[in-house]
Parts: C-alpha cells; sequence; structure tokens
C-alpha cells in the first residue's frame, strides 16, 4: 500500500518534475500532503497513479472547469457593463473590433485563471485547501506543465482577438495597458499588501481598468461613467476575493499573514467583511443614480441584495475561523457579485431596447 | 510494557490543600498511553531512566492540564468514571490545579537544561491552547464538517503525539531536520486516527473499553464519525440527530444498513491514512541507525491499537 507514495522535499532534484507532472508520460503524481508550503522547508508526499487509472473525464469538459466559469461574471460582467454603458454608440454595436474585445477577454479570463491554477499549485495553495482552484491539477486530470501551456494559448488567442481592437485607441489603451502591468506586478510581488495596496490593485484591474480598456477598445472612447462602473465592479470583486481569504484564514495561515485581512484579528477581520458588505450596498446604487438606471431597477434593489445580506449574516454569525456558516461563504461572495452583475446588465441593458 | 509512576506526592508542595489529593483522582486511574509511547521511543533509543521519567511525566502532566481544564469548559461531570474535578474540589481549584501543572512543566525541562526542549514543548502547549480554544467556538456548531475538525484535531490532539515522537530525540540532541519533520507528519496523522478511533467509540464501534456513548453528542459537539455521519443529512436530519439520547434512535434515525456502511467508509478513508503512515514510518530507515531501527516496526504497529484499538 505504502510503495505508491513517494515524499519530496523542495531540494530533491526531482521535485518541481513531480510538481510540474513531467516526471512520466504513464502516471501522475496526486499531492495528497503538504507542508511549510512556500517555504525552503516544504515537503510534498504525492501518491503516484498510473494515467489509465484515472478515469479523467473528456478534454473539453476538463477545460471547461478550468476556464473558472464560477468566476466568469468577474471579467466578463463588468466588460459587458462598459459595453452596455455607451447607448450612443449603438451605431457601433456591429463593429466587429467590439465583439473582439469581448472574446479576447474571455480567452484572457481563461488564460489568467489557467495560470493562476498553475501558480497556486506551485506554491500550495490549492493543494493545502482542496476547496480552491478548478482542482483539475489536484486530481490528476492534467499536468500542472500542461495547464500552463494551455494558459500561453489562451493568452496568445487573447491577443490575437485584443489586438484588432486594440487600434481602436492605441494610444489610451497602451495607457490602460501600462497601469494594468503596473497593477499586475503589485500582486504578484504581493508589494504592500499588509496596507491593502494589493486589495487596491485588484479593484483597479477587475474594475476600473477593465471597463475603461473595455469601452475604449470597442467604441475608441471612455467617460466618468465608465470609470465609476468600475469602481462598483471593483469593489465587488475584491470583496469577493476578501471573503475567500476570511474563509481561509485559519487553513492557510502563513499565507494569510501576507494579506491585509490576514493582518487583522479574526473579530476585526470579520467586522471589515461585514462593513465593506454594507459599503457595497450603497455604493451600487449610488453608482447606479449617477449613471440613470430606470427607476424600476432602483426598486427592485433589496431583491438584488439578498445575497449579499445573507453572506454578511453568515459572516456575522461565524464564531471562529473554523465556524461552518464559513464554509462556502465564497460561494456566495460569487453569488452575490452574479446577483449585482446580472442587475447591472439589465438595468443597463434596457437603454438598448 | 510496565506502568510508570507519573504522579508522585513528593513532587509537589504538601502545604496546598487538597492538591495533592486532587493529582492522587487525575492520575490514579488514566491509560497513560503517552507515556508508554515515550516508553517504546525510550526503549529503542536507549534513553537514560531519568530522561524517560522527565518525558513521561511531561507528557503526562500536559495531558492531564488539558483534561482539567477541558472538563471545566465542557462543564463534564465525569472523568474516566469518577466525579471531575471541577465538580469534586472547585473550578478555581480545577483551573490553578491545571495552570500549576504546566508551569511544573516549565520547572521541570529547565532543570533539565535542553533549551530547544523547552522551546519545543512550549509551542506544543500553545498548539494544544489553540486547539481548545477553537473547538470551543465549534460547540453547537451542527453544520461543522470533518475538514474542520481534522484541524482542531491537529492542534489539540495531534500536537501532544508530535511531542512523544520528536522529544526523545531532542533530549538526545538529535536535531536532524528531515527526520524531525517526519517525526512531526507521522505524529499528525497518528493523532488524527487516533482522534477518530476515539470519536468512534462514541458510537460503540469496537468500544472494548466501555466508554460512555454519545458523550460527545450530548454535549453539544459533533464529533469526526458525527461529522462524517451527518455530511450529507438534511437541516431536520440533523435536527433529529441533536435530540438523539440512545445510539438505538441514532441507528434508527440513520438506518442501520446506512450506519453499518458510513462506518465501513470511515475506516476505509482511514486505512488510507494508514497507508500514508506507514509510508512515512518506512522512510525512517534513511535516518536511524540501525541500533534505533526497531522503532519502526513499533510505529508500524501504533495504528492497529490506537484506530483500530486492537490490544497489543
Amino acid at each position: 500500500m505504502s510503495s505508491e507514495f513517494i515524499t519530496l522535499t523542495r531540494e530533491d532534484p526531482e521535485f518541481e518534475s513531480y510538481l510540474l507532472g513531467t516526471f512520466s508520460d504513464k502516471e501522475r503524481a496526486i499531492p495528497v500532503e503538504t507542508y511549510h508550503a512556500q517555504t525552503y522547508r516544504e515537503r510534498v508526499t504525492f501518491r503516484i497513479v498510473p494515467i489509465d487509472k484515472l478515469s479523467a473525464p473528456p478534454w473539453w469538459t476538463i477545460y471547461f472547469w478550468s476556464c473558472r466559469p464560477e468566476l466568469l461574471a468577474l471579467t466578463l460582467g463588468p466588460s459587458f457593463a462598459a459595453w452596455l454603458n455607451h447607448p450612443s454608440s449603438l451605431s457601433a454595436w456591429e463593429r466587429w473590433p467590439s465583439w473582439l474585445a469581448l472574446v479576447g477577454i474571455f480567452f484572457l479570463h481563461t488564460a489568467a485563471f489557467l495560470y493562476n491554477d498553475v501558480q497556486d499549485h506551485v506554491h500550495g495553495a490549492d493543494r493545502l485547501n482542496r476547496r480552491r482552484g478548478s482542482q483539475v491539477i489536484q486530481k490528476g486530470w492534467s499536468s500542472a506543465a500542461a495547464m500552463k501551456k494551455w494558459a500561453l494559448v489562451n493568452l496568445g488567442l487573447a491577443v490575437l482577438f485584443g489586438l484588432p481592437a486594440f487600434m481602436s485607441a492605441p494610444v489610451a489603451l497602451a495607457g490602460v495597458c501600462l497601469t494594468a502591468f503596473l497593477a499586475l506586478t503589485v500582486v504578484m510581488k504581493n508589494w504592500g499588501s499588509r496596507w491593502g495596496l494589493c486589495d487596491l490593485a485588484l479593484l483597479l484591474l477587475f474594475g476600473p481598468l477593465l471597463t475603461m480598456g473595455i469601452a475604449l477598445a470597442s467604441f475608441g472612447e471612455t467617460n466618468l461613467q465608465d470609470v465609476a462602473l468600475g469602481v462598483a465592479f471593483g469593489a465587488m470583486t475584491v470583496w469577493v476575493f476578501q471573503v475567500r481569504q476570511f474563509e481561509d484564514l485559519f487553513r492557510s495561515k502563513p499565507e494569510n499573514f501576507r494579506t491585509f485581512l490576514g493582518r487583522l484579528n479574526f473579530d476585526k477581520a470579520r467586522l471589515a467583511c461585514v462593513v465593506e458588505g454594507f459599503i457595497l450596498l450603497g455604493l451600487h446604487p449610488s453608482v447606479g443614480v449617477m449613471v440613470r438606471v430606470p427607476l424600476l431597477f432602483l426598486m427592485i434593489l433589496p431583491l438584488v441584495s439578498i445575497p449579499s445580506i445573507l453572506l454578511m449574516n453568515r459572516l456575522f454569525k461565524a464564531a471562529s475561523p473554523l465556524s461552518s456558516s464559513l464554509v462556502g461563504s465564497s460561494r456566495w461572495a460569487l453569488l452575490s457579485h452574479l446577483a449585482w452583475t446580472l442587475w447591472w446588465l439589465a438595468a443597463l441593458g434596457t437603454a438598448w431596447l | 510494557m510496565k506502568d510508570l509512576k507519573i504522579f508522585n506526592e513528593d513532587d509537589f508542595p504538601k502545604y496546598l490543600p487538597k492538591l495533592n489529593s486532587l493529582y492522587d483522582d487525575l492520575f490514579s486511574s488514566g491509560k497513560g498511553f503517552r507515556s508508554k509511547l515515550i516508553q517504546m521511543m525510550g526503549k529503542n533509543l536507549r534513553l537514560t531512566t531519568r530522561q524517560e521519567h522527565l518525558l513521561a511525566q511531561t507528557i503526562e502532566f500536559i495531558h492531564n492540564a488539558s483534561l482539567l481544564h477541558d472538563d471545566l469548559i465542557d462543564r463534564s461531570p465525569l472523568r474516566r468514571s469518577k466525579t471531575a474535578a471541577w465538580l469534586k474540589y472547585s473550578p478555581e481549584y480545577a483551573v490553578l490545579a491545571g495552570d500549576y501543572l504546566l508551569a511544573r512543566v516549565m520547572v521541570n525541562l529547565s532543570r533539565y537544561g535542553n533549551l530547544r526542549l523547552i522551546q519545543y514543548t512550549a509551542e506544543i502547549i500553545s498548539d494544544l491552547l489553540e486547539g481548545e480554544w477553537i473547538q470551543d467556538s465549534l460547540v453547537r456548531d451542527w453544520n461543522v464538517q470533518l475538514m474542520q475538525l481534522d484541524q482542531v484535531h491537529d492542534l489539540k490532539t495531534a500536537s501532544l503525539f508530535k511531542w512523544c515522537f520528536r522529544a526523545p530525540f531532542i533530549a538526545q540532541e538529535n536535531y536532524d531536520e528531515r527526520l524531525h519533520q517526519t517525526l512531526e507528519e507521522m505524529g499528525t496523522l497518528l493523532g488524527l486516527l487516533f482522534q477518530r478511533g476515539d470519536d468512534l467509540l462514541d458510537f460503540d464501534i469496537r468500544n472494548d473499553e466501555g466508554k460512555a456513548l454519545l458523550g460527545d453528542l450530548k454535549s453539544g459537539y459533533l464529533n469526526s464519525f458525527a461529522a462524517f455521519l451527518a455530511r450529507d443529512f438534511s437541516e431536520m436530519k440533523k435536527q433529529k440527530l441533536r435530540g438523539c439520547q440512545t445510539l438505538d434512535e441514532v441507528k434508527e434515525l440513520v438506518g442501520l444498513e446506512a450506519f453499518n456502511h458510513a462506518v465501513q467508509e470511515f475506516d476505509e478513508m482511514n486505512t488510507q491514512v494508514i497507508g500514508l503512515y506507514e509510508h512515512k514510518a518506512k522512510s525512517l530507515e534513511e535516518f536511524l541507525p540501525p541500533e534505533q531501527r526497531g522503532l519502526i516496526n513499533d510505529f508500524m504497529g501504533l495504528p492497529s491499537v490506537l484506530y483500530f484499538r486492537r490490544a497489543k
């Protein structure tokens, strides 16, 4: 029984090949236990399983789950919202760069989350927490090396589709891309995460930079409303990420020490998540008034707020970082995001009718 | 393996009222298997009698301090079929007697003078207390899942197993990092297996020692097997489970076949953990000199005793 396991440390020369899945063509190394992740003392025990005994689903199912469909609203939501926020450009509806920009965003989303899955696997986050990521690598359905290749293919497709759209406003978009690059560097390098700089960078990436970028790529113009929309979406996305960090506060202690929420104690972190939820409940209608969404949509706001309020209640009820009320909080946060996204798309979409 | 005398009246001041009789009650009825683990280690590592006694006393003092505090936190009226210390003496005495044992541990270890052993022991006590703290927040949490409980048990139960495995090597000033890492991981797995085996006793599975049934459930705590059993229950079924007063009621609620199937699945899951534990135990060969390799065999027999509760 025990011969199927192998334990390797970061110092072992084969460590990386087992982690990336390049050690064999016929077998897969499934990580079953990780200690001291992200340190030089890291030790991982793998179970070695022949690939033909894995009963992996067909490649398109793997690709579907790797695309992280549950997170599509985080990227496509603000993109569509920015697109719909320009009803005066109705004539541009049929312009192909605007469609290409959206397709490009889809591939960029896929590339980013495929790469993120690889990074989280290599760094240990997805090995420590079996609820994180797509778990495609951890289940042995695909190797990390193959996922990395898929990420590059998707990035290539994103560039291919995004390039014609880029020509709509090359100078302004170059500025957006440069800022996005800087924000991405802040996130990847974890700069200033203890003071919330990473969260701010995420807000920009999933918010104003995305909405402004899409507006520029689709219609060659952007406005203050795009920025406001971006702030509303970006803040919502940061909340989703923070709720996930809060849910994982205990499990990934070393990782969390480097985040804004991880710096706070449990009670303060819980309070911060709840207060941010309240702020969002006020932020969306305020931006809604600013972009002049129809009154009917402002009236149904209490309904749209239900998932957020239920989530805030779950967070508030959590007696400790291991409370069952926290289990699945990140799914509730995604549901809240989806509810707001659908509200925005419906509210902005009516102007096109 | 002969029983070690852990508690000696001369270890504690005689002028403190009730202290010695409280400890007498506490130490007289325990199984002391943690100190037996130390003896097992001592035999293979050829520890001196002084070292073996110090380590066995340390682990039993820490464990019993946690029991004194635990019973008070849980308002548990019985400990090892006798009136719990907080009820028989007073809550204040129970707290102080627990604190005194922990202080005594530090005094004894300081006298021995191995700074790393003192530091490691202090870390383990911190882990234990963190586990107690978190566990208290899970009382009456009827949706708690096995994964969350495992994390509590790693702090609360496994920490002492890790100590039993590592401390004898530290006492011998063997600080090989990979050896300690492997022992730490084995302690984690064995602690998990012990706790899960213990939680099964609550449901009268392999309960040869005659432990009281459904103790955890009745005190508002879903233990690891209960969480496993209830993992797919509806809210209503969970409500009914928490109202169960006898094992027959639980079996009636779940269905006898489903109950037995859950036990079988639970055992299969833990057999995989045992496989992982054995893999680690075998890998110790790399770090141990030939005269200490008998330890590997002893290690291999532990899951059978601690999870399947087979007499050794």
